[in-house]
């Protein structure tokens, strides 16, 4: 089960309202390597993995996506509180606004619906852990490119935290990996 | 944040926002430890640290629940109204206050 804690684990500050960077947000709500794909990649991933160490892990990191989903829709809904349709079409969130109003919704940042074909799980604990590792990998780049795209210093400075958290889970699973060569080394029988 | 500022005790003089920003950094440590000891589940070092760091965050979260309202609905509420619901919503706190 999970509870709820009624707080961010980062804070967001927003300048000013910027619905070209609220837009350009939504990669990381419902892209292909946004927070809401590596919270249910990791999630769902944890059932089947063999060690105790990647069962923590997966259940761990998957709980801490979900934090960053959480910050990611409070970034998108500071930037773009209050607009008017006009606002949003002229930042090319007129489609966003037709089908959604300024409600969220877990799309790409062009606007196409999170699906599940993001996402694998393979049963193979190697190939499983290398397909985190690489999901980590693009989401560290993809906030590369958000963080040249701002020039919002609070937007800029929670960007850096988040990519800051990739390279750490990149950096566990790769331990993980580890330990489950060992482990799997350990249990052949010739 | 070093060991030495987690153990200080904290300013009675701290607003709500100042008690809510050292509980955000002292839980991040938390959850930070919690990854790595995942791996390294025979480290002394951080298992010590995760324990004291753990333990302040529970008092902190304690104290922020006791003077400014619920972040958590899971525990006991003896006044008089369902408190859960009136506590600002993550998404909706001014953290330029902070």
């Amino acid at each position: 089960m999970w509870i709820y804690e009624k707080k961010l684990e980062y804070p967001v500050r927003v300048s000013r309202t910027d619905l070209g960077m609220a837009k350009y947000l939504f990669a990381q709500y419902g892209g292909p390597d946004s927070e809401l794909s590596a919270a249910v990649r990791y999630l769902n991933q944890r059932y089947t993995i063999p060690t105790n160490r990647a069962k923590g892990l997966l259940t761990d990191i998957g709980t801490e996506e979900m934090a960053h989903w959480e910050i990611i829709a409070t970034m998108i809904y500071k930037l773009t509180r209050g607009v008017s349709p006009e606002q949003m079409e002229n930042a090319g969130l007129g489609a966003h606004f037709t089908q959604h109003d300024t409600a969220l919704f877990p799309h790409d940042a062009a606007g196409v619906p999170w699906t599940a074909a993001y996402i694998q799980a393979h049963g193979d604990p190697i190939t499983d852990l290398h397909e985190n590792m690489a999901a980590e990998q693009k989401a560290r780049s993809t906030y590369e490119h958000l963080i040249r795209l701002s020039d919002d210093p609070g937007i800029i400075d929670t960007l850096r935290f988040l990519r800051e958290r990739e390279v750490v889970h990149f950096q566990r699973f790769g331990e993980a990996l580890n330990y489950v060569h060992e482990y799997m080394e350990k249990d052949k029988c010739y | 944040m070093s060991r030495k500022e987690m153990c200080e005790p904290k300013d009675p003089c701290l607003n709500e926002y100042e008690l809510l920003e050292q509980l955000m950094e002292v839980q991040f440590l938390v959850v930070e430890l919690q990854l790595y000891l995942d791996t390294h589940p025979n480290d002394m070092e951080a298992l010590r640290l995760y324990n004291e760091a753990a333990m302040f965050a529970h008092r902190l979260m304690q104290q922020y629940q006791r003077e400014y309202g619920m972040l958590m609905a899971h525990a006991p509420n003896g006044r008089e109204k369902w408190e859960w619901i009136d506590s600002p919503w993550p998404w909706e706190i001014d953290y330029k206050k902070l």
